[in-house]
């Protein structure tokens, strides 16, 4: 993502600053309401009309998250080891077929490039029924390995797609002068492509990352009942409960599962753009 | 044999590299020839595992579904008998599933439509900006940090009946008298739901539209200021021109995954009140998970597949689409 050039028109009026910060309010205010009310004190969620802040700050909400029957500390670490593997998997087989579908010469390599995007074509839920029927016939249906050999479908197109077009900018004399002087293929991309492509696998990484971290259909079938639910599958259960939804539990819990996508969206900021632009603009 | 050579010298990386020198005879070890055969291959050995996992993980379950969608396949029963098309003339003849094409239609193109006006407006002011420009960008994407069960979660208490903060706001400025149920009411339900996406969904829209206006050269503009051409006028005849090809690819890309989306519609309405938000995908999804009919379900997924492809295919059509050729 380039740095924002010059703007186009000396003026700015300030029907243009206003409607600009009217947009940023109501961009922002939920992630604000979410947070104002995780620290509200009970009754006062139940409010009419509510308070914008509450109060005063409490913790109730968290406590009453993280309680003894809740199981949503597991939950939190079971997204942690589903999102970090997934990604760890993903950033490898995408980076060596994005490679190869990038510099190889092999036929059938556009075909293949425009299929892998062909997936999202597909309907989730005409995809996970069945493949929740293979986990279970191989024994593992409600498990994190299964979640995790699935998730692929989401997070390898993209990432192939971002990765073929960064590796397609390498200029290929590089790779070719390392061949010339006798270095085998697999150097060539490891020691020389990889190394040069970082923005691409930064971009993919968070991708990957955040997007199996907040990834909730998928979770739902396959690992909907049990101990190892992801915090989506738990929040999910908070929101649809018997009594209606508990928001101030639900919006501690929302931002819990938020803090790792606002960190990441804090300090990568500009791979997050790069990343979300890229299927769409050239990088 | 011809088409092993064929295949060797165009996987070798790169084609022109000259042939390496021939290992000197006798040097025969495994490890060697493993080395020299990957070396030879390297570019197919690198994109075969990941896209066989992916094949296996697409393949296995359309081609069942294929299969179930003929027959009276249920999670309910262990016996399983061929029906024909049985399911299919279930689903066409259900009017359910009708009412949920119909608002599967309006979703998606509300939705996409929403999205891209927002974003293009919130594009051409926050380019008009004088300063501030980067942190307002900032801004305007945290809709995206949303995770679906996040947003469904924030979206139902700020729309809530009683203590909602959207009712509250409404009846202060007087648009209202009485607090809406807003997901619970059928008469604004598809709205509601249809808003939360576009606030979910433009910033996606935004981005393309700043990115894709910063490639048009200043030259034209300045031409265009030189003939005396408005701001409305250059905005008509440079920018959106030039934003067609990201808007083709945004658009196909944006309606595939909105006409998709299961949970959205899931984690706020649940395709009520009385299926006044029932989308296709949900209406796949009630009648597989929820009622075990996973033949039935396999046939509406496999209408559903077959529209979605003949909707790609129409856009692909229409939209002018940025060239994968200069990027491959």
């Amino acid at each position: 993502m380039p740095p924002i050039p010059k703007r186009r028109t000396a003026t700015s009026t300030a029907a243009v600053d206003g409607f600009v910060i009217a947009l940023a309010a109501v961009s922002v205010f939920p992630l604000f309401w979410m947070i104002s009310t995780a620290f509200k004190p009970f009754d006062e969620i139940y409010q009419f009309p509510p308070a914008l802040f509450p109060s005063q700050v409490t913790l109730g909400q968290f406590e009453r998250l993280f309680g003894v029957s809740s199981g949503f500390t597991r939950m939190i670490g079971n997204s942690i080891l589903v999102s970090t593997t997934t990604t760890l998997i993903t950033m490898v087989l995408a980076a060596m077929a994005g490679y190869g579908l990038a510099k190889g010469r092999f036929r059938g390599r556009r075909l293949l490039l425009r299929s892998t995007l062909l997936a999202y074509v597909f309907p989730p839920i005409l995809l996970v029924v069945p493949l929740f029927g293979i986990l279970a016939d191989l024994g593992y249906a409600n498990t994190l390995p299964g979640l995790i050999a699935v998730y692929l479908i989401i997070t390898f197109p993209f990432a192939v797609w971002l990765l073929t077009s960064y590796f397609a900018t390498l200029p290929t004399e590089l790779t070719e002068a390392a061949r010339i002087d006798g270095a085998s293929n697999m150097r060539a991309f490891w020691s020389i492509a990889l190394p040069l492509t970082r923005p691409g696998l930064a971009a993919v990484a968070i991708f990957t990352f955040i997007n199996t971290w907040n990834e909730f259909l998928f979770a739902f079938v396959i690992v909907g009942g049990g101990q190892n639910r992801t915090a989506s599958v738990g929040l999910s259960a908070i929101l649809r409960g018997a009594e209606g939804a508990e928001y101030g539990v639900l919006m501690a819990g929302s931002l819990i599962a938020m803090i790792p996508i606002i960190i990441l969206f804090v300090f990568a900021q500009k791979h997050i753009v790069a990343g979300l632009t890229g299927g769409a603009v050239k990088g | 044999m011809r088409v092993s050579t064929t295949v060797t010298a165009s996987a070798t990386q790169g084609g022109r590299v000259p042939a390496r020198e021939p290992d000197p005879p006798g040097d025969r070890t495994v490890l060697r020839r493993a080395g020299r055969f990957v070396d030879r291959h390297f570019a197919v050995l690198l994109v075969a595992p990941g896209l066989i996992w992916m094949m296996v993980l697409l393949v296995y379950p359309v081609a069942l579904n294929l299969y179930y969608s003929v027959t009276n396949k249920s999670f309910q029963y262990p016996n399983t008998s061929v029906v024909g098309f049985d399911n299919y003339a279930a689903f066409l003849s259900d009017p359910e599933f009708w009412r949920a094409a119909a608002n599967s239609l309006i979703w998606t193109a509300a939705s996409i439509v929403g999205q891209l006006a927002i974003g293009f407006v919130a594009a051409l002011a926050v380019e008009g900006l004088a300063r501030g420009r980067a942190v307002v960008r900032l801004l305007l994407i945290v809709p995206w940090m949303f995770s679906s069960i996040v947003l469904a979660a924030v979206w139902r208490l700020m729309l809530d009946e009683l203590s909602g903060v959207t009712n509250a706001a409404l009846m202060a400025i007087g648009i209202i008298d009485q607090p809406i149920a807003f997901f619970g009411d059928g008469a604004y339900a598809l709205g509601a739901v249809i808003v939360m996406n576009i606030w979910f969904g433009a910033p996606f829209m935004f981005l393309a539209f700043l990115a894709g206006m910063q490639t048009v050269s200043q030259d034209l503009y300045e031409a265009a200021v030189t003939d005396g051409a408005g701001y409305w006028r250059q905005v008509w005849h440079i920018t959106l021109p030039a934003l067609r090809p990201v808007v083709g690819t945004l658009v196909i890309l944006r309606t595939i995954w909105v006409m998709n989306n299961l949970d959205f519609v899931y984690l706020t309405t649940g395709g009520g009140p009385r299926d006044a938000t029932m989308t296709l995908p949900l209406y796949a999804f009630r009648v597989g998970w929820a009622q075990f009919e996973v033949g039935r379900m396999a046939a509406v997924s496999v209408g559903m597949m077959i529209g979605l492809l003949a909707l790609a295919l129409i856009l692909f059509r229409l939209m002018p689409i940025e060239g994968e050729e200069d990027r491959n």
